[in-house]
């Protein structure tokens, strides 16, 4: 069946719901290849058409068919995969974890640089310069000015906005301004213990 | 929620820093405790419209303003001092809505990018933009990144005839005619309302205090002059 492989692609990224999966080189290149054959084909019959043989028209036109939906398919992985990447900008900061960066191809890389580009000098315009707003922080509303975090991984000293130096060591717990948590917390350093 | 802007004006006298600070466009007179209020209600609007509305720089900056003042008055009080925790947790809300305003307003932009950039380049000299200047800009740039990443894996390597993409029909438009909450702050005499039925139009009275579900398209210039707000 026609622009199957397509639909494969669109389903696995799917299926994935929580995470982004590999990027799939060799799907891609088979829906690629597929509408290479479908178009050789067309290009085959459509001349046989001009020629007066009006039964090809009906094929040629499900071919195109098949190309147009392989087209969007294709069109819409890749989008979609770009959403997710946009969306691990928002969660993990400016640095993706090294699982996430073994899933994305060198493209996609490059556009999580100019997309974290364009975000910071966004970001940075705000309030005319003089004020400095991370947007991808204060996600929830405020509840407490500190918040007591379990620290899970061995971190060393950390340095809180006024100055002072926290150890952070495994299975350590810390009242900690929220502010300053939520990085560590979205990379997985610190722990929200209610 | 409502106690917010109770709470600034009351801990803002404290500090002296509810002087009044000028807008520069109106050139309008607004207290701390109005500007929080005015932006509390952009805010849940841009929240909860289906599309982009027009931006409130002045607001948010003006805001930002003010908790960096509010912040440095802070600096000069003692940690252990009860007012230092309930101001610090004021600069935090404030932070927070503003934070939490420009962010829906990515979000949107992010979604509708194509709409909006298309609408950008339609617009007449004197009609309002949408976006502002920065905005714009991060649209654009990632209009331009998004569609080279679609050329260099995919379309590049498609047969000659499909290598464009048709921007129209990809589009993502926001829906106006969905239904929202909507309160009444002042009145509106006469709405029209459509129920997007073949049926008409039906004209609406919407009094002051009142609240309604409407569809979004008949009171979206209402909500842009302020008259009703979201809910």
């Amino acid at each position: 069946m026609f622009a199957q492989k397509g639909v494969e692609l669109i389903q696995e990224l799917e299926r994935a719901k929580d995470f982004l999966p590999p990027f799939n080189e060799d799907g891609v290149r088979q829906v690629l290849e597929e509408m290479r054959a479908l178009f050789e084909e067309n290009q085959r019959d459509a001349s046989s058409a001009v020629a007066g043989e009006s039964e090809y028209i009906t094929s040629v036109h499900i071919r195109h068919c098949a190309l147009e939906r392989n087209k969007r398919c294709l069109m819409a992985y890749l989008y979609n995969r770009l959403e997710r990447i946009k969306e691990h900008r928002w969660h993990f900061g400016s640095v993706l974890p090294a699982d996430i960066k073994a899933n994305i191809c060198e493209p996609e890389a490059q556009f999580f640089i100019k997309y974290n580009k364009s975000l910071a000098a966004y970001m940075k315009s705000i309030g005319e310069g003089s004020y400095s707003l991370d947007l991808t922080q204060n996600l929830k509303p405020p509840k407490n000015l500190y918040i007591q975090v379990k620290c899970i991984t061995e971190f060393g000293e950390f340095e809180t906005e006024d100055g002072d130096i926290v150890v952070l060591k495994k299975n350590s717990l810390h009242l900690l301004p929220r502010v300053q948590c939520e990085l560590l917390i979205a990379q997985g350093i610190l722990e929200h213990v209610s | 929620m409502a106690s917010y802007s109770g709470n600034l004006t009351q801990l803002s006298d404290f500090l002296g820093t509810a002087d009044t600070i000028s807008e520069t466009e109106d050139a309008e007179f607004l207290s701390a405790s109005e500007a929080v209020k005015k932006l509390e209600e952009s805010w849940l609007n841009e929240m909860l419209a289906p599309e982009l509305l027009l931006p409130q720089t002045e607001l948010v900056d003006c805001l930002l303003e003010q908790t960096k003042n509010m912040e440095e008055n802070l600096m000069a009080i003692s940690k252990s001092d009860f007012r230092f925790a309930l101001h610090r947790m004021e600069v935090e809300r404030i932070r927070y809505i503003v934070t939490s305003y420009l962010r829906i307003r990515l979000e949107k932009i992010e979604k509708f990018l194509c709409f909006l950039l298309n609408n950008e380049n339609k617009r007449q000299r004197n009609e309002p933009s949408l976006l502002t200047e920065d905005e714009l800009k991060f649209a654009q740039e990632l209009n331009s990144n998004t569609e080279s990443h679609l050329k260099t894996l995919g379309l590049r390597h498609m047969p000659t005839n499909m290598r464009d993409i048709n921007t129209q029909k990809f589009m993502i438009a926001p829906n106006r005619d969905s239904y929202v909450f909507a309160r009444v702050k002042d009145d509106a005499p006469s709405v029209l309302v459509s129920d997007g039925t073949s049926e008409g139009e039906m004209e609406v009275e919407l009094l002051k205090n009142s609240q309604h579900l409407l569809p979004y398209r008949s009171i979206a210039s209402l909500v842009q002059n302020n008259v009703v707000n979201l809910m």
